[in-house]
């Protein structure tokens, strides 16, 4: 083994780039308001995204409540049912994690982490959060506009999207939802700049990119997709708006409306879903990515020990966000393309399993044997391990277009898609929040009231979309508000949505409680210390906690070694953090 | 989606390109210290802004590729009519190639300003600021000048243009390729009304006491910009000729499509 002597602090040679002026804020305007703190930009983002996720988070109940009980409810029309639906859809995947992921967690821990005193353009990071906030309201605003919000799917495929049949079609809807988009995709720009920067340029001395943490690697490639797949969606909803507004024809063919001609002519809904999905299909690894950093975080505290195969975890995390790129055309299956196509993308799909499969194997062998404390944090990761893979398994099976030909469009595909990126990135939320909200407020999260919250949301997400499955693979539909008596449908199919509703209204309540809790230890909580997980990163060596304007006092850190060094033999604590030069003595191996 | 594919592969392995220089095979677990990784520095030895800019203009450049991507698909539908463009656009390109000149230049000024300060530096620090600025700054603020007012003589040729291509009866929703040509021009027109902004707020700078070495960094950047934009420009009017359109890459839509 090589063995490379430490250096004492004194033998520091002097930094080549000297530091730069900070942005001090000098009332309460610029310093809570329109802040240019990533921390403060980061509670910002979480907490619009938070709240707007609660939103998503009431239409799935009532979405569950139509589906569990149809016709008992006279206020959830098949239009209205479209509207939650889609309103359901579209906040969670883009206003919610995305924003969280990126915006909140991006903001607070990519600086932090790094050893850098702010992000590289402040200025620019607090237009993004407002541009971010701006396109909430006018997402919010289409709920209150004549016609309501639009009921076209996620998807928002062309032409049923801007056409009458669709709820909020012809109104102002669809066309608020496109503008909602782009001002978030500008807004994301400006963050994700930020973000990449920041890692490339405000790392600080001897953070090189091999000592990030997995949790900086997630985020950064995650943003580097967003960056570059997100105008693909700008593109489609700027189209798709001149198509509505301007009555061109990118995407729409010559149609026959209630017997009138309609102006459009040629258009191809077909390049509208190459578009889409090749923005959707990263998408997944945009919110899939930062929890996999995350959770490789976590569970190493957690378990007091080193990540199993660091080098193998950022290549896997570099390969998967560079492949994500060419598997878009597995969600169009049905389209009608060209077989040899379809061979193609599935071929792709399945390679990507691949360095998927590899990080699930890491995660379990650097739980093997370690010293595995079973808090909230750690719950939740071993929650979401194995709930990313149930869902990466079906995954492989749609993958596959002779599967998925028949089960396109049904409740597998929608129970599919809420394990790998629906409950599995959110339970890496939840773990993450318990995990550093110390840091945030310098209080813990109630441990009682988090493994109740573990445990209800963990097996309820199971009673939700595992009998999901099994309602798909009898052919129920997606997007049906009610099933009627087709002959395929056995009874058993009401029974099952009744109890699935009913575990929804469970889960859904027990985030109240997590609610409380946030609030309760607000002011209650146990004081938490600065390091109270023993964790190796730099976030947790900031002299003040809360971490203060600037993050490190006057000097900042200096990395002497990797984020992984826990259990560490000789080591005063089992661990040695990563600006700690270690034992000057001995070479010092983990 | 060939011609995004085409870029994304040149995005993806200049990234790839530099990861390869972070030391990936490095066994980090092994080493510890300071001063062995400190050599050979691993940040990306270019200022801030610049790489900033990099990344937003690789953005800048997804953006379009796509666009272009969706213009040939949408090309292969019989309804298309490739639409004639006035050879106002000739005068335009030659407009925004000037600008871009005059920046590169203002750019070799401000440089040679910088190199030469240095120079003297060595010799007397006191005379830096009074012997080399008032020269240059005054050269550096007319070939800026000359670069803002070419750019706008650029938008309104593009203006005229729109006129023209209106006058010949291609209107916005007409076919799609008039719906292709406004939307496009009328993108890139909004980028470079976005880099105008900046390219004044620059010019205006040559006016207080902002030392030149900062400027030129402001300059160094809306070259760049400039570079990019008219490249985009020659690629965007490449597209509209359908000059790419040769039997090769109608194969690879026949394979692909
Ligand atoms: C308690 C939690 C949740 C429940 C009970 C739930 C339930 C549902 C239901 C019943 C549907 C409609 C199926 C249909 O009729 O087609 C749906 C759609 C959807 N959900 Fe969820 N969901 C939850 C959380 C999430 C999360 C966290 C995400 C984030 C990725 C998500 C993303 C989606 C998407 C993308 C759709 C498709 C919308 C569309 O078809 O246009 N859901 N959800
Ligand atoms: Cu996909």
């Amino acid at each position: 083994m090589v063995e490379i002597e430490s250096t004492s602090p004194a033998s520091v040679p002097p930094a080549e780039v000297e530091e730069v002026e900070l942005y001090h804020a000098t009332n309460f305007w610029t310093k809570y308001v329109f802040s240019q703190d990533a921390k403060i930009i980061a509670i910002q983002y979480s907490g619009v995204a938070i709240s707007i996720g609660l939103v998503a988070l009431v239409l799935s109940s009532l979405i569950r409540l139509q589906l569990g009980f149809p016709e008992m409810f006279d206020f959830i029309t098949p239009e209205s049912y479209y509207q939650f639906v889609t309103m359901h859809g579209m906040i969670m995947v883009v206003y919610l994690l995305t924003a969280l992921f990126l915006g909140g967690f991006g903001n607070y821990l990519i600086p932090l982490m790094v050893g850098a005193r702010d992000m590289a353009f402040p200025y620019v990071n607090m237009l993004s959060f407002w541009i971010y906030f701006l396109a909430v309201l006018v997402l919010v605003a289409s709920f209150f506009v004549p016609g309501g919000p639009t009921g076209a799917g996620w998807t928002l495929y062309p032409p049923q999207a801007i056409l009458s049949g669709t709820p909020g079609g012809t109104g102002l809807g669809i066309i608020l939802m496109l503008v909602s988009l782009a001002l978030f995709i500008v807004g994301f720009t400006m963050g994700g700049l930020n973000y990449v920067v920041t890692v490339l340029q405000g790392r600080t001395r001897g953070m090189t990119m091999m000592r990030l943490p997995l949790t900086v690697w997630g985020i950064f490639t995650a943003t580097v997709l967003a960056l570059l797949a997100f105008p693909a969606l700008l593109v489609a909803t700027v189209m798709m708006l001149f198509d509505r507004l301007l009555e061109t024809s990118f995407f729409m063919p010559s149609l026959v409306e209630f017997g009138d001609q309609l102006s459009y002519g040629g258009g191809s809904p077909i390049l509208f879903q190459h578009l889409f999905w090749f923005f959707g299909h990263p998408e997944v690894y945009i919110v899939a990515l930062p929890a996999f950093g995350i959770v490789s975080d976590l569970i190493s505290t957690h378990a007091r020990k080193n990540i199993f195969g660091y080098r193998m975890m950022v290549w896997a995390i570099v390969g998967i966000g560079a492949l994500s790129f060419i598997v878009w055309a597995h969600h169009m299956y049905v389209s009608g393309m060209h077989p040899y196509f379809g061979f193609f993308f599935a071929t792709t799909t399945l390679i990507i399993a691949v360095p998927t499969a590899l990080k699930v194997y890491n995660w379990i062998l650097t739980l093997w044997n370690g010293n595995i404390h079973l808090n909230t944090p750690m719950l939740f990761s071993l929650g979401f391990i194995v709930t990313f893979l149930n869902g990466g398994l079906t995954g492989l099976f749609l993958g596959n277009v002779i599967v998925d030909i028949p089960l396109s469009d049904t409740m597998f595909v929608v129970a599919h898609f809420h394990m790998v990126m629906g409950v599995a990135p959110i339970l890496v939320v939840l773990g993450a929040i318990y995990h550093w909200y110390p840091k945030i407020t310098g209080r813990m999260l109630d441990e009682g009231f988090g493994k109740i919250h573990f445990w209800v949301t963990f097996v309820g997400s199971y009673l939700i979309f595992f009998p999901m499955h099994y309602v798909g693979l009898v052919g129920v539909p997606r997007r049906y508000p009610e099933l009627g008596d087709a002959a395929f449908i056995p009874d058993s199919v009401a029974t099952l949505n009744s109890f699935i509703s009913i575990a929804a209204f469970i889960v859904g309540i027990a985030q109240i409680l997590f609610l409380y809790n946030l609030f309760w230890s607000l002011r209650n909580g146990r004081l938490a210390g600065a390091n109270p997980w023993r964790a190796t990163t730099l976030e947790w060596q900031t002299p003040e906690t809360p971490p203060g304007h600037g993050n490190f006092g006057p000097e900042l850190p200096l990395v002497y070694r990797w984020p992984y060094d826990y259990s560490v033999p000789g080591a005063s604590e089992d661990f040695l953090a990563q600006n700690d030069p270690g034992p000057i003595d001995s070479g010092n191996s983990p | 989606m060939t011609v995004v594919l085409i870029f994304l592969a040149i995005v993806i392995s200049t990234s790839m390109w530099w990861l390869s220089h972070q030391r990936l095979g490095a066994k980090p677990w092994l080493e510890s210290g300071l001063d062995n990784l400190d050599q050979g520095s691993h940040q990306v030895s270019l200022p801030k802004a610049k790489v900033g800019l990099l990344v937003f203009l690789s953005v800048i450049g997804m953006l379009f590729t796509l666009f272009f991507s969706s213009h040939f698909m949408r090309q292969e539908i019989e309804d298309w009519r490739s639409i004639s463009l006035p050879s106002m656009v000739w005068i335009n390109g030659i407009l925004l190639l000037a600008a871009s000149v005059y920046l590169q230049s203002a750019l070799i000024t401000a440089r040679r300003q910088t190199l030469g300060a240095q120079n003297l530096a060595v010799r007397s620090p006191v005379q830096v600021s009074i012997l080399s600025d008032g020269k240059y700054r005054h050269s550096i603020r007319s070939l800026l000048i000359n670069a803002c007012v070419l750019t706008v003589a650029f938008l309104i040729g593009q203006l005229i243009t729109w006129h023209e291509v209106a006058g010949n009866g291609f209107f916005l929703s007409g076919n799609p390729s008039s719906s292709y040509f406004y939307v496009l021009t009328g993108l890139h027109g909004l980028h470079i009304i976005g880099g105008l902004v900046a390219l004044f707020h620059t010019t205006s700078l040559t006016w207080n006491d902002t030392q030149i070495h900062k400027i030129g960094s402001r300059i160094d950047l809306c070259a760049l910009y400039w570079h990019f934009l008219f490249f985009i420009w020659c690629a965007m009017i490449f597209v509209m000729l359908g000059w790419t359109y040769d039997p090769l890459i109608e194969l690879c839509q026949r394979v692909i499509l």
